[in-house]
């Protein structure tokens, strides 16, 4: 299943196309999509499986000027009540809503596991193991088999070269199971860090080199010093300084962390909003 | 013959060396797709092993021998880079995490190296020992069995393993489940190098 979010503007050029009108002539629609410079054309009522917010670049629509782009469910998001639909005259310009930057270089295993919030980059040499989700011990209702996410970022996150996101394993019930593991938004995760914590809350800003053993809860607008060892099932509390190995508190971050402008020379702010730097990255 | 660029999304090539590696696999390891094992010698894969994807394994040095239920996980570096020739033995049940090099003459049974962790040349690392992560050993080094080096170089004994024979089957039982889950999860391409 596509699960594509994604926003229908109208391209304010094209004559007639401020409403658009539905003339249903019978014949089945074709949607293209161009994803990244990929194309892929559906025929209706089938829709290819990504997980993840894309940039949709520009969709064109031909053939039925009643197009009924029905969405299914969108990532993260509530289920469309209204399909959308188009006029065969009309150029769907999508906004670069979700622009997630995934670099080529980055190796992902379990592609359909992994959520990515919007604006989130993940850099060269990243190893997403989205293949290490956690199966669901009954089977569903039906044929669904629900939602396996094994990774899921939020947005603005920034993972940068080199990094290890695994998620953790332990023995629950008798057996070893994987579970799965939020990143909140406008995290930066340092260089060559390896990620395996349960959680990680919003405005955390990670350190390189750091290691996050398995079970590790962050919470939000901590900061973590390069080269900390975190041990397994250690709870970090919220608005602290972490650093060492293993890691101890060492402080906390004040009250103005994250806020007040970057300062000259720099775009964006430790622990602010992370948008400014994910549009300088490329 | 068009001059249009094709913009293709290629996956990371994945390594082919150019010598098949004279390797014998024991049918019940599994070993992901994308690991990569190179190198001239021999490389011995024990029962129920567990190789990730994008672990490297290089005997060009030397033999390698992974023992029976161990699990090298993604990144990690088995196999000496330069210098003389040295074959690396790894137990049985040993874990080898993200990341680390290994470069010993021999990994005693039931041993985890944590994530980044580096272990020089020649160094033997006893049995049901811990080195934690970003830690390093140093070359020639030898711990003793059941030594734990952990927070920029210390050392410890941990007695609990030497003096509990119960919790060392414990841990052999835990690392039999998490193999059980792995061979549901990796996706084995073990026939590759058989």
């Amino acid at each position: 299943m596509v699960e594509l979010e994604w926003r229908v503007g109208l391209d304010p050029k094209l004559p007639g196309s401020a409403r658009p009108e539905l003339h249903d002539t019978g014949k089945p629609a074709r949607v293209c999509i161009q994803l990244h410079g990929l194309t892929t054309s559906t025929p209706p009522g089938d829709f290819t499986a990504i997980r993840e917010r894309v940039s949709v670049i520009a969709c064109t629509v031909s053939g039925n000027p009643k197009i009924c782009l029905d969405l299914g469910r969108l990532v993260g998001g509530r289920p469309r009540e209204k399909p959308l639909r188009g006029d065969r005259r009309t150029i769907l310009t999508l906004e670069q809503d979700t622009g997630n930057k995934i670099s080529r270089r980055a190796v992902i295993e379990g592609k359909q596991n992994i959520m990515l919030g919007g604006k989130s980059v993940v850099m060269a040499g990243v190893c997403l193991r989205g293949d290490l989700y956690r199966r669901p011990d009954k089977p569903a209702e039906g044929e669904k088999e629900g939602l396996t996410t094994a990774i899921s970022i939020g947005r603005a996150s920034v993972i940068a070269t080199d990094c290890t996101i695994r998620p953790p394993m332990r023995l629950s019930r008798g057996h070893m199971t994987f579970y799965p593991m939020r990143i909140g938004d406008n995290v930066f995760i340092g260089p060559g860090t390896h990620v395996s914590s349960a959680t990680i809350s919003s405005h955390v800003h990670i350190g390189a080199n750091c290691v996050l053993s398995p079970f590790c809860v962050i919470k939000e607008s901590c900061k973590i010093l390069p080269h900390t060892v975190i041990p397994p099932h250690m709870i970090i509390p919220p608005g602290s300084v972490v650093a060492g190995r293993p890691a101890q508190i060492v402080g906390e971050v004040g009250e103005g962390w994250g806020q007040g402008g970057p300062a000259d020379g720099e775009e964006w702010v430790e622990g602010g909003d992370l948008r400014p730097l994910v549009r300088s990255i490329k | 013959m068009t001059s249009k660029p094709v913009a293709s999304k290629r996956p990371p090539a994945p390594i082919v060396p150019a010598v098949k590696t004279p390797s014998q696999v024991h049918p019940s390891a599994i070993i992901a797709d994308k690991a990569q094992i190179t190198g001239a010698h021999t490389v011995e894969i024990g029962e129920s092993a567990v190789i990730h994807p994008y672990a490297k394994i290089r005997s060009e040095r030397g033999k390698v021998v992974i023992g029976k239920s161990s699990i090298v996980y993604e990144r990690a570096v088995v196999g000496v880079a330069d210098g003389g020739e040295q074959d690396i033995t790894i137990g049985e049940g040993v874990n080898i995490e993200t990341g680390a090099v290994i470069e010993a003459k021999s990994i005693g049974d039931g041993s985890t190296v944590e994530v980044n962790a580096s272990i020089g040349r020649a160094a033997v690392v006893g049995r049901y020992c811990r080195v934690a992560a970003l830690e390093k050993v140093e070359a020639g080094e030898e711990l003793e069995d059941f030594t734990v080096v952990y927070s920029d170089g210390q050392r410890r004994v941990d007695k609990t393993m030497r003096d509990h024979p119960e919790i060392r089957e414990a841990k052999q039982v835990g690392q039999e489940k998490s193999i059980e889950l792995m061979r549901k999860m990796v996706p084995n391409a073990a026939a590759k190098w058989m």
